[in-house]
């Protein structure tokens, strides 16, 4: 690994609220970067770096419906949904905690658009735990 | 004209475990007592001595670890936390790089990972604890694994 002269090699980009998402699909919001990586000035679910990337992420979310809940979580890259997923399904009473039961990784170039999807079974509301989304990894 | 000259970073591999099976006999914030440590050469994290798994991280290195804890839960109708705390007792923010992981309700197992990105400037110690359930803590699928870079 390589990098310039008192880089910080290091990414961690998270939510540090929660948000409520009813969508079938929709995309992870995004407030704090610690280390190397930005945070679209524009669109809050977009990170960018001038640095190629090896990232992970996952999710984590409570639901207000029944039934359980199944759903898949990934990186979108410039627009391209990436095949490495997250799935994960929930109890099935309303408030039951669902979380990706494994981390999903990508490599990026430099510049590149990256998104955080999450798509789910139903349209229940949503709410992403405060400090989830994340998004944490290495400059490549 | 000018250039971006680069450096590089060595990149080692850390893996703390545990040779037994724990008791966590309070819900309370629990120190995972991790004893056994191996890593690569030349890397800079140790157990403190006499710390019941307090774990010494160096100065001016570059820390990504993830940790699982694997809990024989006692009951499953509660979520269990596995998170970093200083050594005051202080759970770790997310603005200082921690993310705790939890087990949820009904669930028996475990298999989410607690996170800590870092880069200290001095020598830190934190603790990996877990919170909010009773059981046995144990040693076949508890681990914290550490990549430093420096």
């Amino acid at each position: 690994m390589s990098y310039h002269p008192n880089q910080n090699p290091l990414v961690c980009i998270f939510n540090d609220t929660g948000h409520a998402e009813s969508a079938l699909t929709s995309h992870a919001e995004f407030t704090t970067s610690l280390f190397e990586g930005y945070i679209d000035s524009s669109d809050n679910t977009v990170l960018k770096s001038p640095f190629p990337l090896t990232i992970s992420g996952d999710i984590r979310y409570v639901f207000a419906g029944s039934g359980g809940l199944r759903s898949l979580s990934y990186f979108e890259i410039d627009g391209t949904d990436t095949s490495h997923k997250g799935s994960n399904r929930t109890g099935g009473a309303s408030g039951s905690l669902g979380l990706s039961p494994e981390i999903f990784f990508v490599k990026t170039e430099s510049n590149q658009q990256i998104k955080l999807e999450f798509k789910k079974a139903s349209g229940v509301l949503t709410t992403y735990t405060t400090d989830y989304s994340r998004v944490i990894g290495v400059v490549k | 004209m000018s250039y971006l000259t680069h450096s590089s970073y060595t990149p080692r591999f850390i893996e703390l475990s545990l040779s037994a099976d724990q008791s966590i006999s309070s819900s309370s914030a629990t120190t995972v007592n991790f004893d056994t440590i191996r890593g690569d050469t030349g890397h800079g994290v140790s157990l403190v001595a006499g710390g019941n798994g307090r774990i010494r991280f160096s100065a001016n290195r570059y820390y990504w670890c993830f940790g699982t804890a694997a809990i024989d839960r006692d009951s499953n109708t509660t979520n269990y936390d596995a998170s970093f705390f200083d050594t005051s007792g202080t759970e770790l923010t997310a603005e200082q790089g921690n993310f705790k992981s939890s087990c949820a309700v009904g669930n028996n197992a475990e298999s989410r990972i607690s996170q800590l990105v870092f880069s200290p400037t001095s020598q830190t110690d934190y603790d990996f604890k877990v919170t909010g359930e009773t059981g046995t803590l144990m040693s076949d699928g508890s681990t914290l694994i550490i990549i430093e870079m420096s």
